[in-house]
């Protein structure tokens, strides 16, 4: 019993170092965004304990830019493209996992292909395409949101992540139910995505994250601020002139919280959802 | 199964069908009657002015109507590449004169008469012109002003604040040693900035023996600063703003910053601005000021050049550039918002004495440059000459001078 | 191998290949098709120079440094991030107390934007920073962590780790998630304990997770871009230009894209090669593709 005690203090003396270090640009983060006017942000050595604390940054900033619509925005945005990702990836993870058929090597190669090249090197053809397919807000929102969305909608990640939860399964399970008469849609529908719900989950955090977070494609393809994402939005805080950090600061705050609540929010899928329960029956 | 494969091919077809057809239900508005401006992060402090000027111009020249895009400074240059290369740019773009001067070699770009710039400061024009044609009208300027931390300087050093890079580099020890910090930071690898002390030595190419000789004296000086710590040791990889960063953290003591960044000093970090004076640009041996500029530009493509002109006209006109100055404390690029007495009549107060000294300065600019063609080329391989000098633990002037000769070499080819 | 059974393979696959096809072969397609033109004369009229861009990049000693910049970033980081990631996902995995909070904090750093990292990171590796006044109380001379060209590539690899361990941490939670119970009682029963027990139990249960991870990091690390951007701009002395950063400055900086789209695409190969032998390397025996 001590034994085990020991060896629990040695893992939580570990976790929470690690978390320390984690911690250091949030920390950063949140005490220049509660520091007052009259306080030296850039002081040399660092102060992490404001001095003269407030929260009129925050004010300010729901004062300065209308951060709800970019909130939604960016949740109409993050959450179709993780619904998109989620059902595109499980899809074509499948075959490449589970089922034998011509090409099936190419097919996978190609897939991991499009994560091998960096976006920012056919970005402008990807550009040129986006237009060409009126994916644009200049011929509503609807198609604003898409092009938003659609460059986005699939990503080899995600089937790469999904192909390599589903080959964790063991193969006998799937047999069993090929004996008793299920088609391969039912075998992946009913019997096999449930069993890699946390790699799902993971996926669509994953995804979430990375679409909450994309600056570099919605600054390139929107034209109106209605369809402003959060963090295109809250770049408006400074301008090419000047900029209070402090700010700055505070909408970066405000802008990770949505992405800790999606994370929050999930967590119940890493902890049930195991395979235990298929093995057992 | 076939059930399920002719329901897929259902899928492709609408999918098809939606995007071809999709140009008939969603067509765009007016789009003949549509001008698209594109700023540089204008918002939030401009975008009440901007909006009125762009109501006026709406008023005065229906049916036409003006989208205004305000872009992140980072994405910028991205977003023009992309406009550029698709079918539709837009009207009026707002860029830095280094980009634009690319895309004016690449053919992209339309070009204007002496008479669109007659309203301009002619320095300003003369610095943006691609083989005598002019590419660009400016927009605004900055001439940066040297802010110095004068409580150090008054303690250390007890006299007057120098004028010249030569007077730096002469009390440099002497501060260093007094205060233990590093007296000067530039961001001497980022751009031009180090290409325009030069040119405030007369240095504007590498050929004859004076030009060599001017530049090793000043590499040898910097090395020296940076070997002694005399210019923080992370200079190298730092751009403008983080060079202000490191003023306001009190890690250095002289800069020479863009006057609207005063402010930023004030809201960031307020103990330090109250210690601080201004003094005008460090200069070099023809005593000239150099200046920044952002400029405006009309793509080859665009489909409506003569409001584009007209609008950027207005944009710049007098009444709208000295708002546009009063707002955010950069210099007007039109000459008759220049001579306003808004820039002679200064109070004791940093942010307004940096709007005189500034708008002074535009008086006696360095006129020349090194080739505007091949200008980025030509700046980085001065700056990775002296990137290499610094970071070579024992330069001696003999491989400073080896060094300045195969940048003479190599610069001979760009301007070609 | 019947037809009927591909078809249904192709059914799976059709989505995710239209959305792929649409955003991402055709622009690759463009991309090589640009690689053997010039603009340097003018963005409407290039110039047809068949493999001039690719002979150019080939012979710029500048362009293979950024080559082996690029695989040594990836050395340094890539094992980092395929072993401690697994290392922190047992130790929460275990049976103790806080796990969510644990794994929140740790997952953390992901979520910040990288600009916001990139500032603490500068503050640490200041010339006077927090970490040279470490290594100066421990009676070293103080290092310059982004001046110096031989740390400087040692000090972004830090940041990416920094990102990295969180993300990966997660991927190998969701795996051993699935590890069933039994096989630890099995394997304990066997008189397996502690690190013993995770070698022989959870490592290759989960083998197919460290082989994603491995793949994966490898190629993020050859596509590495962000962290150089914000922290180093390729320097100094280009000793942490990549490829990508190359790239980058080629096309946004320099206007010149036929030479940009050819190193996409000698990236794109090289890439390639190495994901290859890396999914071969783990998938010879056990799993077939």
């Amino acid at each position: 019993m001590k034994k085990i005690k020991l060896k629990n203090i040695f893992i939580h003396i570990i976790l929470i170092s690690v978390c320390i270090l984690s911690l250091v640009p949030l920390l950063w983060l949140l005490s220049t965004a509660l520091k007052g006017r009259s306080e030296n942000i850039f002081a040399y050595p660092p102060i992490f304990i404001p001095r003269d604390f407030t929260l009129d940054n925050f004010k300010e900033v729901l004062k300065l830019v209308p951060i709800v619509k970019y909130v939604i925005n960016s949740f109409i945005v993050a959450i179709s493209t993780v619904f998109l990702n989620v059902i595109l990836s499980a899809l074509a993870a499948y075959p490449l996992a589970r089922m034998n058929f011509k090409g099936k090597k190419i097919a996978f190669f190609s897939i991991l292909a499009t994560i091998m090249v960096p976006f920012q090197t056919i970005m402008l053809p990807v550009y040129i395409i986006t237009l060409k397919l009126h994916l644009c807000d200049n011929y509503s929102d609807l198609m604003g949101y898409l092009g938003l969305i659609m460059p986005f909608a699939v990503n080899a990640f995600g089937i790469f992540l999904l192909r390599q939860a589903f080959l964790t399964i063991p193969k006998e399970i799937e047999e069993s139910a090929v004996i008793d008469g299920c088609n391969s849609f039912q075998i992946f529908y009913k019997l096999l995505l449930p069993m890699i719900k946390p790699s799902l989950a993971l996926l669509a955090i994953f995804t979430f994250i990375g679409s909450w977070g994309e600056f570099l494609w919605p600054s390139i393809i929107l034209t109106n601020e209605n369809l402003y994402t959060l963090p295109v939005g809250i770049n408006n805080l400074s301008s090419a002139f000047s900029a209070d950090y402090r700010l700055v600061a505070a909408g970066s705050i405000v802008s990770i919280i949505p992405i800790i609540i999606f994370f929050l929010a999930l967590q119940k899928y890493f902890i049930s959802g195991t395979t235990e329960g298929a093995v057992k029956g | 199964m076939i059930k399920k494969i002719i329901i897929g091919i259902l899928i492709i077809f609408v999918l098809v069908f939606g995007f071809i057809s999709s140009k008939k239900f969603f067509k765009q508005n007016n789009q003949n009657y549509k001008i698209t401006f594109w700023s540089i992060q204008l918002k939030p402090i401009y975008e009440k002015q901007l909006n009125k000027i762009i109501a006026d111009f709406e008023k005065e020249n229906p049916p036409y109507k003006i989208t205004w895009i305000d872009i992140p400074i980072q994405e910028a240059q991205k977003r023009t590449l992309a406009s550029i290369l698709s079918s539709t740019p837009p009207d009026l773009i707002n860029l830095n004169p280094d980009f634009s001067v690319l895309l004016a070699q690449r053919n992209a770009l339309h070009f204007f008469n002496e008479d669109d710039t007659k309203q301009y400061n002619q320095n300003l024009v003369n610095k943006l012109k691609y083989n005598n044609k002019i590419y660009a009208l400016p927009f605004y300027a900055t001439s940066p002003v040297t802010v110095y931390n004068k409580e150090v300087w008054d303690k250390c050093l007890n006299k007057k604040f120098i004028k010249s890079y030569d007077e730096l580099f002469e009390i440099s020890p002497e501060l260093k040693t007094c205060s233990n910090i590093a007296p000067f930071a530039s961001s001497i690898n980022e751009n031009d900035t180090l290409a325009k002390i030069l040119n405030k030595y007369d240095v504007y190419s590498f050929d004859s023996q004076k030009d060599k000789e001017q530049t090793e004296k000043i590499f040898s000086n910097l090395n020296k600063m940076y070997k002694n710590n005399e210019l923080p040791k992370d200079i190298l990889a730092s751009n403008h703003r983080e060079i202000i960063e490191k003023y306001m953290s009190g890690q250095t003591l002289i800069i020479v910053a863009g006057s609207n960044f005063i402010n930023m000093i004030k809201q960031n970090a307020p103990d330090i601005y109250n210690l601080s004076a201004l003094a005008n640009q460090l200069t070099g041996s023809n005593k000239k000021y150099d200046v920044s500029l952002m400029n405006l530009i009309i793509p080859k493509k665009a489909k409506h050049k003569d409001l584009a002109l007209k609008f950027a006209l207005m944009l710049t006109n007098e009444e709208n550039q000295l708002e546009l100055a009063k707002i955010t404390n950069v210099l007007p690029s039109n000459k008759y918002a220049l001579d306003s007495e808004y820039f002679k009549n200064c109070s004791s107060d940093l942010y307004e004495q940096s709007r005189c000294i500034s708008a002074k300065q535009l008086d006696n600019l360095i006129e020349f440059d090194f080739d505007e063609k091949n200008k980025k080329a030509i700046n980085e391989a001065i700056n990775k000459t002296l990137e290499e000098i610094l970071l070579d633990k024992n330069s001696s002037n003999f491989n400073i001078k080896n060094k300045v000769e195969t940048l003479s070499s190599q610069v001979k080819n760009l301007q070609k | 191998m019947d037809l009927k059974k591909s078809i249904g393979a192709y059914l799976f696959l059709l989505p995710a290949g239209i959305v792929l096809l649409v955003f991402f072969f055709i622009p690759f397609f463009q991309t090589i098709y640009l690689s053997f033109f010039s603009y340097s004369n003018d963005v409407y009229k290039p110039e047809f120079v068949y493999l001039g861009n690719y002979i150019e990049l080939l012979k710029s000693p500048l362009f293979l440094k950024t080559i082996l910049n690029t695989f040594y970033f990836l050395i340094l980081c890539v094992p980092f991030l395929v072993i401690f990631p697994l290392f922190l996902a047992i130790l929460i995995n275990q049976k103790i107390k806080y796990k969510n909070i644990y794994k929140i904090l740790i997952y953390i750093p992901v979520v910040i934007s990288i600009v916001v990292v990139a500032i603490a990171f500068k503050w640490l590796y200041a010339p006077e920073g927090l970490l040279n006044f470490f290594v100066e109380k421990l009676g070293f001379a103080p290092i310059g962590w982004l001046s110096d060209p031989k740390v400087a590539m040692i000090s972004v690899a830090l940041v990416t780790i920094f990102k990295g361990v969180g993300y990966y941490m997660m991927i190998y939670l969701s795996a051993l998630m699935s590890v069933p119970n039994e096989l630890y009682e099995a394997a304990e029963v066997d008189g397996a304990v502690g690190f013993k027990k995770h070698m022989l139990v959870t490592i290759p249960h989960i083998m197919p997770m460290i082989a994603l991870v491995s793949t994966i990091s490898s190629i993020s690390a050859l596509k590495v871009f962000v962290e150089i951007y914000v922290m180093t701009k390729g320097g100094p002395l280009n000793s942490t230009k990549t490829i990508v950063y190359y790239i980058y400055e080629k096309a946004f900086e320099n206007l010149d894209l036929g030479i940009a789209s050819a190193g996409a695409v000698i990236l794109l190969f090289i890439v390639m090669i190495f994901s290859v032998i890396n999914i071969f390397v783990f998938e010879k025996d056990k799993y077939t593709l």
